[in-house]
Protein backbone atom coordinates (compact mmCIF):
# COMPACT_ATOMS: atom_id res chain seq x y z
CA UNK A 1 0.00 0.00 0.00
CA UNK A 2 2.65 2.22 1.15
CA UNK A 3 4.65 1.68 -2.32
CA UNK A 4 1.88 2.51 -4.37
CA UNK A 5 1.47 5.83 -2.52
CA UNK A 6 4.69 6.66 -2.66
CA UNK A 7 4.77 5.82 -6.57
CA UNK A 8 1.63 7.94 -6.64
CA UNK A 9 3.20 10.73 -5.62
CA UNK A 10 6.15 10.30 -7.63
CA UNK A 11 4.38 10.01 -10.86
CA UNK A 12 2.03 13.04 -9.54
CA UNK A 13 4.96 15.38 -8.89
CA UNK A 14 6.84 13.81 -12.50
CA UNK A 15 2.91 14.91 -13.78
CA UNK A 16 3.36 18.30 -12.29
CA UNK A 17 7.28 18.95 -13.29
CA UNK A 18 6.67 18.13 -16.99
CA UNK A 19 3.45 20.00 -17.44
CA UNK A 20 4.74 23.13 -15.65
CA UNK A 21 8.18 23.40 -17.59
CA UNK A 22 6.55 25.11 -20.71
CA UNK A 23 5.48 27.94 -18.21
CA UNK A 24 6.57 31.28 -17.39
CA UNK A 25 7.98 32.83 -14.62
CA UNK A 26 7.86 36.77 -13.00
CA UNK A 27 8.32 39.38 -15.53
CA UNK A 28 8.55 42.78 -15.53
CA UNK A 29 8.62 45.52 -18.53
CA UNK A 30 8.03 49.45 -17.85
CA UNK A 31 8.10 51.40 -20.78
CA UNK A 32 7.13 54.65 -18.65
CA UNK A 33 5.65 55.11 -14.95
CA UNK A 34 1.67 55.62 -15.37
CA UNK A 35 0.54 58.72 -13.71
CA UNK A 36 -1.47 58.14 -11.04
CA UNK A 37 -4.23 60.12 -11.91
CA UNK A 38 -4.47 58.70 -15.20
CA UNK A 39 -8.33 57.98 -17.18
CA UNK A 40 -8.09 54.36 -17.10
CA UNK A 41 -10.27 51.24 -17.98
CA UNK A 42 -9.78 48.44 -15.76
CA UNK A 43 -10.71 44.76 -17.31
CA UNK A 44 -10.68 42.47 -15.17
CA UNK A 45 -12.32 38.91 -14.91
CA UNK A 46 -13.70 37.99 -12.00
CA UNK A 47 -17.09 37.71 -9.83
CA UNK A 48 -18.58 41.30 -9.26
CA UNK A 49 -17.64 41.40 -5.70
CA UNK A 50 -13.99 41.14 -6.87
CA UNK A 51 -13.96 43.61 -9.44
CA UNK A 52 -15.72 46.33 -6.82
CA UNK A 53 -12.91 45.48 -4.42
CA UNK A 54 -10.13 45.68 -7.41
CA UNK A 55 -12.09 49.33 -8.61
CA UNK A 56 -12.54 50.35 -5.45
CA UNK A 57 -8.74 50.35 -4.91
CA UNK A 58 -8.05 52.15 -8.28
CA UNK A 59 -9.65 54.97 -7.37
CA UNK A 60 -8.58 55.31 -4.15
CA UNK A 61 -5.36 55.37 -5.46
CA UNK A 62 -6.16 58.60 -7.40
CA UNK A 63 -7.19 56.73 -11.25
CA UNK A 64 -10.08 58.25 -13.02
CA UNK A 65 -11.82 54.85 -13.50
CA UNK A 66 -14.24 54.83 -16.38
CA UNK A 67 -17.08 52.67 -15.98
CA UNK A 68 -16.01 49.93 -18.49
CA UNK A 69 -16.85 46.59 -17.59
CA UNK A 70 -17.20 47.04 -14.12
CA UNK A 71 -20.56 49.10 -14.92
CA UNK A 72 -22.26 46.06 -16.90
CA UNK A 73 -23.61 42.68 -16.03
CA UNK A 74 -21.61 40.32 -18.23
CA UNK A 75 -18.05 39.46 -17.58
CA UNK A 76 -15.45 40.31 -20.31
CA UNK A 77 -15.86 37.22 -22.43
CA UNK A 78 -19.65 37.71 -23.08
CA UNK A 79 -18.77 40.27 -24.16
CA UNK A 80 -15.84 39.46 -26.56
CA UNK A 81 -16.99 36.10 -27.77
CA UNK A 82 -16.08 35.55 -30.88
CA UNK A 83 -18.00 31.86 -31.35
CA UNK A 84 -19.52 32.77 -33.89
CA UNK A 85 -16.98 33.15 -36.31
CA UNK A 86 -14.85 30.13 -34.47
CA UNK A 87 -18.26 28.82 -36.29
CA UNK A 88 -17.54 29.82 -39.39
CA UNK A 89 -13.81 28.67 -39.72
CA UNK A 90 -14.72 25.76 -38.58
CA UNK A 91 -17.71 24.48 -41.43
CA UNK A 92 -16.29 22.41 -43.71
CA UNK A 93 -13.24 20.76 -41.58
CA UNK A 94 -14.09 17.86 -42.51
CA UNK A 95 -14.61 18.14 -45.83
CA UNK A 96 -12.00 16.33 -48.03
CA UNK A 97 -11.50 18.71 -51.18
CA UNK A 98 -8.00 20.60 -51.03
CA UNK A 99 -9.07 23.19 -53.02
CA UNK A 100 -11.58 23.91 -50.30
CA UNK A 101 -9.49 23.24 -47.32
CA UNK A 102 -7.08 26.66 -48.87
CA UNK A 103 -9.96 28.60 -49.14
CA UNK A 104 -11.07 28.05 -45.11
CA UNK A 105 -7.96 28.51 -43.92
CA UNK A 106 -7.43 31.83 -45.64
CA UNK A 107 -10.85 32.72 -44.43
CA UNK A 108 -9.93 31.96 -40.92
CA UNK A 109 -6.97 33.77 -41.06
CA UNK A 110 -8.64 36.91 -43.14
CA UNK A 111 -11.01 36.36 -39.62
CA UNK A 112 -8.54 36.84 -37.03
CA UNK A 113 -6.59 39.68 -39.04
CA UNK A 114 -9.63 41.15 -38.97
CA UNK A 115 -11.27 40.35 -35.39
CA UNK A 116 -7.92 42.43 -34.34
CA UNK A 117 -8.50 45.20 -36.64
CA UNK A 118 -11.60 45.35 -35.53
CA UNK A 119 -10.13 45.49 -31.43
CA UNK A 120 -7.81 48.36 -32.80
CA UNK A 121 -11.07 50.25 -34.01
CA UNK A 122 -13.01 49.73 -30.91
CA UNK A 123 -10.64 50.94 -28.66
CA UNK A 124 -9.86 54.01 -30.39
CA UNK A 125 -13.47 54.99 -29.65
CA UNK A 126 -13.26 53.75 -26.15
CA UNK A 127 -10.43 56.84 -26.43
CA UNK A 128 -11.64 59.11 -28.39
CA UNK A 129 -15.12 58.76 -27.06
CA UNK A 130 -14.89 58.12 -23.43
CA UNK A 131 -11.56 59.64 -23.10
CA UNK A 132 -9.93 56.74 -21.75
CA UNK A 133 -5.95 57.09 -21.88
CA UNK A 134 -4.88 53.63 -20.66
CA UNK A 135 -6.66 50.26 -21.05
CA UNK A 136 -5.29 47.96 -18.04
CA UNK A 137 -5.62 43.90 -17.91
CA UNK A 138 -5.36 42.15 -14.82
CA UNK A 139 -6.15 38.33 -13.87
CA UNK A 140 -6.05 38.34 -9.83
CA UNK A 141 -7.52 34.74 -9.59
CA UNK A 142 -4.93 32.45 -11.69
CA UNK A 143 -3.82 29.27 -9.69
CA UNK A 144 -0.25 30.43 -11.01
CA UNK A 145 -0.10 33.89 -9.39
CA UNK A 146 -1.86 37.16 -10.97
CA UNK A 147 -0.34 38.83 -13.84
CA UNK A 148 -1.11 42.67 -15.85
CA UNK A 149 -0.77 44.71 -18.68
CA UNK A 150 -1.20 48.10 -18.95
CA UNK A 151 -1.59 49.64 -23.01
CA UNK A 152 -1.49 53.64 -23.85
CA UNK A 153 -4.70 54.15 -26.04
CA UNK A 154 -2.93 56.99 -27.69
CA UNK A 155 -0.39 55.11 -29.56
CA UNK A 156 -1.63 51.09 -29.09
CA UNK A 157 1.74 50.57 -27.70
CA UNK A 158 2.12 48.34 -24.55
CA UNK A 159 3.17 50.43 -21.46
CA UNK A 160 3.11 48.22 -18.66
CA UNK A 161 3.63 44.01 -18.50
CA UNK A 162 3.94 42.12 -15.04
CA UNK A 163 3.83 38.57 -13.96
CA UNK A 164 3.35 38.16 -10.09
CA UNK A 165 4.63 34.43 -8.76
CA UNK A 166 2.65 34.87 -5.30
CA UNK A 167 -0.60 35.08 -4.52
CA UNK A 168 -2.88 36.88 -1.69
CA UNK A 169 -5.62 38.69 -1.19
CA UNK A 170 -7.07 40.68 -3.97
CA UNK A 171 -6.40 44.09 -2.38
CA UNK A 172 -2.83 43.54 -1.99
CA UNK A 173 -2.61 41.90 -5.25
CA UNK A 174 -3.82 45.23 -6.40
CA UNK A 175 -1.60 47.73 -4.78
CA UNK A 176 1.02 45.67 -5.28
CA UNK A 177 0.05 45.90 -9.28
CA UNK A 178 -0.79 49.89 -8.89
CA UNK A 179 2.83 50.67 -7.51
CA UNK A 180 4.46 48.42 -10.43
CA UNK A 181 2.49 50.31 -12.96
CA UNK A 182 3.28 53.65 -11.81
CA UNK A 183 6.76 53.29 -11.41
CA UNK A 184 6.92 52.95 -7.50
CA UNK A 185 8.21 49.45 -6.76
CA UNK B 1 23.19 -19.95 -25.15
CA UNK B 2 23.67 -15.98 -24.65
CA UNK B 3 26.37 -16.22 -26.20
CA UNK B 4 25.40 -17.64 -29.64
CA UNK B 5 22.21 -14.75 -29.76
CA UNK B 6 24.33 -12.25 -29.30
CA UNK B 7 25.50 -11.90 -33.10
CA UNK B 8 22.46 -12.73 -34.29
CA UNK B 9 20.89 -9.94 -32.29
CA UNK B 10 23.40 -7.52 -33.91
CA UNK B 11 23.42 -8.93 -37.33
CA UNK B 12 19.13 -8.12 -36.96
CA UNK B 13 19.94 -4.75 -35.34
CA UNK B 14 22.26 -3.69 -38.47
CA UNK B 15 19.92 -5.28 -40.88
CA UNK B 16 16.95 -2.87 -39.10
CA UNK B 17 19.04 0.54 -39.14
CA UNK B 18 19.89 -0.56 -42.51
CA UNK B 19 16.08 -1.34 -43.72
CA UNK B 20 15.08 2.47 -41.78
CA UNK B 21 18.18 3.83 -43.69
CA UNK B 22 16.65 2.96 -47.02
CA UNK B 23 13.06 3.76 -46.51
CA UNK B 24 13.85 7.21 -44.74
CA UNK B 25 15.78 8.78 -48.11
CA UNK B 26 13.14 10.82 -49.59
CA UNK B 27 13.23 11.02 -53.28
CA UNK B 28 13.60 14.55 -54.88
CA UNK B 29 12.90 14.91 -58.62
CA UNK B 30 14.03 18.24 -60.61
CA UNK B 31 12.01 19.47 -63.56
CA UNK B 32 13.61 22.45 -65.97
CA UNK B 33 14.29 25.79 -64.61
CA UNK B 34 12.79 27.41 -67.46
CA UNK B 35 14.93 30.54 -69.65
CA UNK B 36 13.09 33.61 -68.57
CA UNK B 37 15.14 35.82 -70.93
CA UNK B 38 14.98 36.12 -74.44
CA UNK B 39 18.42 35.26 -75.03
CA UNK B 40 18.38 31.83 -76.56
CA UNK B 41 22.23 31.40 -75.59
CA UNK B 42 20.96 30.56 -71.86
CA UNK B 43 18.81 27.37 -72.39
CA UNK B 44 21.15 24.88 -71.74
CA UNK B 45 21.39 26.44 -68.44
CA UNK B 46 17.66 24.56 -68.24
CA UNK B 47 19.13 21.57 -67.59
CA UNK B 48 22.45 22.57 -66.31
CA UNK B 49 20.93 23.99 -63.19
CA UNK B 50 18.39 21.29 -62.36
CA UNK B 51 21.08 18.49 -63.01
CA UNK B 52 24.05 20.48 -60.71
CA UNK B 53 21.54 21.39 -57.53
CA UNK B 54 20.72 17.48 -57.98
CA UNK B 55 24.43 16.22 -57.93
CA UNK B 56 25.04 18.71 -54.80
CA UNK B 57 22.13 17.71 -53.21
CA UNK B 58 23.64 14.16 -53.57
CA UNK B 59 26.78 15.02 -52.27
CA UNK B 60 25.43 16.71 -48.87
CA UNK B 61 22.24 15.34 -48.30
CA UNK B 62 21.11 11.53 -47.66
CA UNK B 63 18.56 11.69 -50.54
CA UNK B 64 17.42 9.48 -53.71
CA UNK B 65 17.74 11.81 -56.53
CA UNK B 66 15.72 11.78 -59.82
CA UNK B 67 16.88 14.34 -62.60
CA UNK B 68 14.88 15.56 -65.81
CA UNK B 69 16.26 13.11 -68.53
CA UNK B 70 14.97 10.21 -66.29
CA UNK B 71 11.81 11.79 -65.36
CA UNK B 72 11.23 12.49 -69.17
CA UNK B 73 12.00 8.96 -69.65
CA UNK B 74 9.58 7.43 -66.88
CA UNK B 75 6.69 9.80 -68.17
CA UNK B 76 7.55 8.46 -71.85
CA UNK B 77 5.95 4.90 -70.81
CA UNK B 78 3.21 6.57 -70.48
CA UNK B 79 3.13 8.66 -73.30
CA UNK B 80 3.95 11.33 -71.52
CA UNK B 81 6.70 13.76 -71.34
CA UNK B 82 8.36 15.99 -68.84
CA UNK B 83 6.99 19.72 -69.45
CA UNK B 84 8.68 22.97 -68.85
CA UNK B 85 5.68 24.65 -66.77
CA UNK B 86 3.33 23.19 -64.63
CA UNK B 87 0.59 24.65 -62.83
CA UNK B 88 0.81 23.80 -58.65
CA UNK B 89 -2.02 20.99 -58.80
CA UNK B 90 -0.81 19.29 -61.77
CA UNK B 91 2.10 18.21 -59.28
CA UNK B 92 0.60 15.76 -57.01
CA UNK B 93 -0.38 13.38 -59.55
CA UNK B 94 3.63 14.37 -61.79
CA UNK B 95 4.89 13.20 -58.42
CA UNK B 96 2.69 10.18 -57.79
CA UNK B 97 3.54 9.18 -61.33
CA UNK B 98 7.68 9.56 -60.99
CA UNK B 99 6.83 8.42 -57.04
CA UNK B 100 8.90 11.25 -55.79
CA UNK B 101 8.54 12.64 -52.49
CA UNK B 102 9.62 16.15 -53.99
CA UNK B 103 9.48 18.21 -57.04
CA UNK B 104 11.84 21.01 -57.67
CA UNK B 105 10.86 23.13 -60.71
CA UNK B 106 11.85 26.95 -61.39
CA UNK B 107 12.83 29.85 -63.68
CA UNK B 108 15.57 31.79 -64.16
CA UNK B 109 16.15 35.70 -65.51
CA UNK B 110 19.26 37.36 -66.60
CA UNK B 111 19.42 40.87 -64.83
CA UNK B 112 21.59 43.70 -65.99
CA UNK B 113 25.37 43.55 -64.82
CA UNK B 114 25.57 40.07 -65.32
CA UNK B 115 23.59 38.91 -62.52
CA UNK B 116 21.68 36.17 -62.35
CA UNK B 117 18.40 35.33 -60.75
CA UNK B 118 16.57 31.79 -59.70
CA UNK B 119 13.39 31.59 -58.71
CA UNK B 120 12.55 27.78 -57.17
CA UNK B 121 9.45 26.37 -56.65
CA UNK B 122 9.68 23.26 -54.17
CA UNK B 123 6.45 20.74 -54.24
CA UNK B 124 6.14 18.53 -51.07
CA UNK B 125 3.91 15.47 -51.86
CA UNK B 126 3.39 14.41 -48.44
CA UNK B 127 1.81 18.26 -47.21
CA UNK B 128 0.57 19.45 -50.60
CA UNK B 129 2.45 22.32 -49.93
CA UNK B 130 4.91 24.40 -52.42
CA UNK B 131 7.98 26.53 -50.72
CA UNK B 132 9.09 29.59 -53.43
CA UNK B 133 11.97 31.32 -52.89
CA UNK B 134 14.88 33.40 -54.93
CA UNK B 135 18.21 33.75 -54.78
CA UNK B 136 20.30 36.55 -57.08
CA UNK B 137 24.30 35.83 -57.87
CA UNK B 138 26.82 36.97 -60.45
CA UNK B 139 26.77 35.45 -63.98
CA UNK B 140 30.37 34.62 -64.17
CA UNK B 141 32.00 34.55 -60.87
CA UNK B 142 30.04 33.12 -58.87
CA UNK B 143 27.21 30.73 -60.80
CA UNK B 144 28.34 27.58 -58.52
CA UNK B 145 28.20 29.40 -55.45
CA UNK B 146 24.93 30.55 -56.67
CA UNK B 147 24.35 26.66 -56.78
CA UNK B 148 25.62 25.66 -53.21
CA UNK B 149 23.80 28.40 -51.42
CA UNK B 150 20.28 27.49 -53.31
CA UNK B 151 21.74 23.95 -51.74
CA UNK B 152 21.65 24.96 -48.35
CA UNK B 153 18.76 26.63 -48.14
CA UNK B 154 16.61 23.75 -49.84
CA UNK B 155 18.73 21.55 -47.06
CA UNK B 156 17.85 23.44 -44.50
CA UNK B 157 14.24 23.71 -45.78
CA UNK B 158 13.75 19.64 -45.98
CA UNK B 159 15.76 19.20 -42.74
CA UNK B 160 13.41 18.35 -39.46
CA UNK B 161 13.41 21.75 -38.78
CA UNK B 162 12.02 23.43 -41.69
CA UNK B 163 14.34 25.96 -41.34
CA UNK B 164 14.52 29.22 -44.08
CA UNK B 165 15.79 32.76 -42.55
CA UNK B 166 16.60 35.14 -45.63
CA UNK B 167 17.58 37.74 -43.17
CA UNK B 168 18.18 39.14 -39.78
CA UNK B 169 14.94 41.19 -38.07
CA UNK B 170 17.08 44.41 -36.86
CA UNK B 171 16.16 45.08 -32.82
CA UNK B 172 14.30 48.19 -32.76
CA UNK B 173 11.76 46.62 -35.11
CA UNK B 174 7.98 46.63 -34.50
CA UNK B 175 6.42 43.28 -34.57
CA UNK B 176 2.83 42.07 -34.48
CA UNK B 177 3.05 38.92 -32.73
CA UNK B 178 -0.01 36.52 -33.04
CA UNK B 179 0.12 33.06 -30.98
CA UNK B 180 -1.59 30.68 -28.94
CA UNK B 181 -0.65 31.74 -25.95
CA UNK B 182 -2.48 33.95 -23.32
CA UNK B 183 -1.90 35.12 -19.84
CA UNK B 184 1.07 35.11 -17.98
CA UNK B 185 2.83 32.91 -20.16
CA UNK B 186 1.93 35.95 -23.47
CA UNK B 187 3.25 38.07 -20.80
CA UNK B 188 6.54 36.37 -20.87
CA UNK B 189 6.71 36.60 -24.72
CA UNK B 190 5.80 40.01 -24.95
CA UNK B 191 8.60 40.69 -22.36
CA UNK B 192 11.40 39.28 -23.95
CA UNK B 193 10.95 40.76 -27.07
CA UNK B 194 10.55 44.11 -25.17
CA UNK B 195 13.60 43.77 -22.94
CA UNK B 196 15.21 42.45 -25.95
CA UNK B 197 14.94 45.95 -27.56
CA UNK B 198 12.06 44.85 -30.07
CA UNK B 199 9.12 47.19 -30.06
CA UNK B 200 6.20 44.53 -29.69
CA UNK B 201 2.61 45.75 -30.92
CA UNK B 202 -0.52 45.57 -28.76
CA UNK B 203 -2.69 43.11 -30.71
CA UNK B 204 -3.48 39.93 -28.83
CA UNK B 205 -2.27 42.14 -25.28
CA UNK B 206 -5.62 43.92 -25.35
CA UNK B 207 -7.81 41.22 -24.42
CA UNK B 208 -8.14 39.27 -21.16
CA UNK B 209 -7.80 35.62 -23.45
CA UNK B 210 -6.92 34.18 -26.52
CA UNK B 211 -9.12 32.94 -29.13
CA UNK B 212 -6.77 31.04 -31.25
CA UNK B 213 -5.87 27.50 -29.67
CA UNK B 214 -3.02 25.51 -30.66
CA UNK B 215 -5.34 23.76 -33.64
CA UNK B 216 -6.08 26.83 -34.34
CA UNK B 217 -2.68 28.49 -35.28
CA UNK B 218 -1.66 25.30 -37.34
CA UNK B 219 -3.98 27.61 -39.99
CA UNK B 220 -0.79 30.14 -40.03
CA UNK B 221 1.83 28.00 -40.91
CA UNK B 222 1.12 28.32 -44.59
CA UNK B 223 2.45 32.34 -45.66
CA UNK B 224 1.87 33.09 -49.12
CA UNK B 225 3.89 36.44 -50.28
CA UNK B 226 4.66 38.27 -53.71
CA UNK B 227 8.84 36.86 -53.37
CA UNK B 228 9.37 33.97 -50.67
CA UNK B 229 6.09 31.87 -49.85
CA UNK B 230 4.83 28.52 -48.55
CA UNK B 231 2.05 27.84 -49.45
CA UNK B 232 -0.57 25.19 -49.14
CA UNK B 233 -1.34 24.05 -52.99
CA UNK B 234 -5.43 24.35 -54.60
CA UNK B 235 -6.83 23.24 -57.51
CA UNK B 236 -9.23 25.73 -58.89
CA UNK B 237 -10.18 23.75 -61.80
CA UNK B 238 -11.75 21.18 -59.69
CA UNK B 239 -14.61 23.86 -57.92
CA UNK B 240 -17.64 23.34 -59.85
CA UNK B 241 -20.30 25.50 -60.12
CA UNK B 242 -23.10 23.22 -60.83
CA UNK B 243 -25.96 24.58 -62.69
CA UNK B 244 -28.21 23.20 -65.37
CA UNK B 245 -32.30 23.19 -65.97
CA UNK B 246 -33.49 22.33 -62.38
CA UNK B 247 -31.43 25.23 -61.19
CA UNK B 248 -33.50 28.68 -59.94
CA UNK B 249 -32.78 32.13 -59.06
CA UNK B 250 -32.10 31.28 -55.01
CA UNK B 251 -29.58 28.96 -56.45
CA UNK B 252 -27.70 30.78 -58.53
CA UNK B 253 -27.36 33.88 -56.19
CA UNK B 254 -26.51 31.10 -52.96
CA UNK B 255 -23.78 29.99 -55.92
CA UNK B 256 -22.67 33.43 -57.02
CA UNK B 257 -21.82 34.16 -53.18
CA UNK B 258 -19.41 30.76 -53.15
CA UNK B 259 -17.90 31.67 -56.16
CA UNK B 260 -17.00 35.04 -54.80
CA UNK B 261 -15.86 33.63 -51.46
CA UNK B 262 -13.54 31.22 -53.25
CA UNK B 263 -12.89 34.11 -55.30
CA UNK B 264 -11.94 36.39 -52.55
CA UNK B 265 -9.82 33.67 -50.25
CA UNK B 266 -7.94 31.67 -52.92
CA UNK B 267 -7.12 32.90 -56.07
CA UNK B 268 -7.18 36.61 -54.79
CA UNK B 269 -6.25 36.16 -51.13
CA UNK B 270 -3.26 38.28 -51.48
CA UNK B 271 -5.19 40.89 -52.65
CA UNK B 272 -7.71 40.17 -49.69
CA UNK B 273 -4.79 39.91 -47.33
CA UNK B 274 -3.16 43.05 -48.12
CA UNK B 275 -6.32 44.86 -47.55
CA UNK B 276 -7.19 43.70 -43.89
CA UNK B 277 -3.06 43.60 -43.05
CA UNK B 278 -3.22 47.76 -44.38
CA UNK B 279 -5.98 48.03 -41.50
CA UNK B 280 -3.69 46.67 -38.76
CA UNK B 281 -0.93 48.46 -39.97
CA UNK B 282 -2.82 51.69 -39.81
CA UNK B 283 -3.86 50.75 -35.91
CA UNK B 284 -0.42 49.12 -34.89
CA UNK B 285 2.23 50.43 -37.10
CA UNK B 286 3.96 46.86 -37.51
CA UNK B 287 6.80 45.99 -39.81
CA UNK B 288 7.07 42.56 -39.34
CA UNK B 289 4.10 39.95 -38.45
CA UNK B 290 5.13 37.15 -36.52
CA UNK B 291 3.48 33.80 -36.07
CA UNK B 292 4.41 31.47 -32.73
CA UNK B 293 2.93 28.70 -32.76
CA UNK B 294 3.30 26.45 -29.43
CA UNK B 295 2.00 22.79 -28.81
CA UNK B 296 -0.27 22.44 -25.78
CA UNK B 297 2.22 21.69 -23.03
CA UNK B 298 4.56 24.65 -24.40
CA UNK B 299 7.44 22.77 -24.63
CA UNK B 300 7.82 23.38 -28.76
CA UNK B 301 7.21 26.42 -31.12
CA UNK B 302 7.04 27.10 -34.72
CA UNK B 303 8.08 30.52 -36.36
CA UNK B 304 6.63 31.95 -39.75
CA UNK B 305 7.69 35.98 -40.25
CA UNK B 306 6.45 37.76 -42.89
CA UNK B 307 7.88 41.37 -43.94
CA UNK B 308 5.21 43.84 -44.30
CA UNK B 309 6.32 46.21 -46.64
CA UNK B 310 7.98 44.31 -48.92
CA UNK B 311 5.32 41.43 -48.54
CA UNK B 312 7.91 39.00 -47.60
CA UNK B 313 8.54 35.54 -46.32
CA UNK B 314 11.68 36.40 -44.51
CA UNK B 315 12.03 33.31 -41.41
CA UNK B 316 10.18 30.06 -40.90
CA UNK B 317 11.22 27.50 -38.45
CA UNK B 318 9.83 24.51 -36.91
CA UNK B 319 10.49 22.07 -33.85
CA UNK B 320 11.83 25.21 -31.56
CA UNK B 321 12.62 22.85 -28.41
CA UNK B 322 12.82 23.91 -24.10
CA UNK B 323 9.70 25.44 -22.18
CA UNK B 324 8.72 29.05 -22.15
CA UNK B 325 11.76 31.05 -21.30
CA UNK B 326 14.33 28.23 -23.35
CA UNK B 327 11.78 28.91 -26.45
CA UNK B 328 12.01 32.84 -26.47
CA UNK B 329 15.45 32.98 -26.21
CA UNK B 330 16.01 30.63 -28.82
CA UNK B 331 13.58 33.13 -31.23
CA UNK B 332 15.49 35.85 -30.14
CA UNK B 333 18.78 34.79 -30.64
CA UNK B 334 17.72 32.88 -33.89
CA UNK B 335 16.06 36.42 -34.86
CA UNK B 336 18.91 39.03 -34.22
CA UNK B 337 22.13 36.87 -35.85
CA UNK B 338 23.26 36.59 -38.90
CA UNK B 339 23.45 33.02 -40.25
CA UNK B 340 26.86 31.63 -40.36
CA UNK B 341 27.39 28.86 -42.87
CA UNK B 342 30.71 26.51 -42.56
Amino acid sequence: MRTITTTTIIFCSALLIATSCGTAGPVKYLARPIPANSAVAVIVDAPNKVKNVIMARFLQRGFAVKAVNASDFYSINDVFDIRDFKKVSYIGQDENFLSLEKTYNNLFKMHYYNYEANKAEVLADLRNKWNVQYLILLEVTGVGGAWGRAIDLRTNDIMWIENFGIGGGAEQIVDRMIDSMTGKR
Amino acid sequence: MKRACLPVATLLLVIGVLAARAEAAPSMAFGYLVNKSSDANYDYLETLFPNSFANALRNIFYVSIIKPAQIDKELGKDGLSLQKRYKPHELMELTERISADYFIYGEFDILPNDRIRIELNLYGRGLNRIFTFSNVGAMEKEIFRLVDRITLIMMDFMGKNNFYLSRIIPRGSKLGILTDLEGADLNYLFCSFLNAGYGVASMQANYLGNSLTADMIERFKTIEATETSYRRVSNPEAVRFLHGTWTGERYYEEIGYTREAYRIYDTGYLGTRSAVLNRLVARHGIDMLLVIGFNASRTRAWVRCLDIKNNDLIWMQSNIGGGLPGICSAILARMSTELTRK
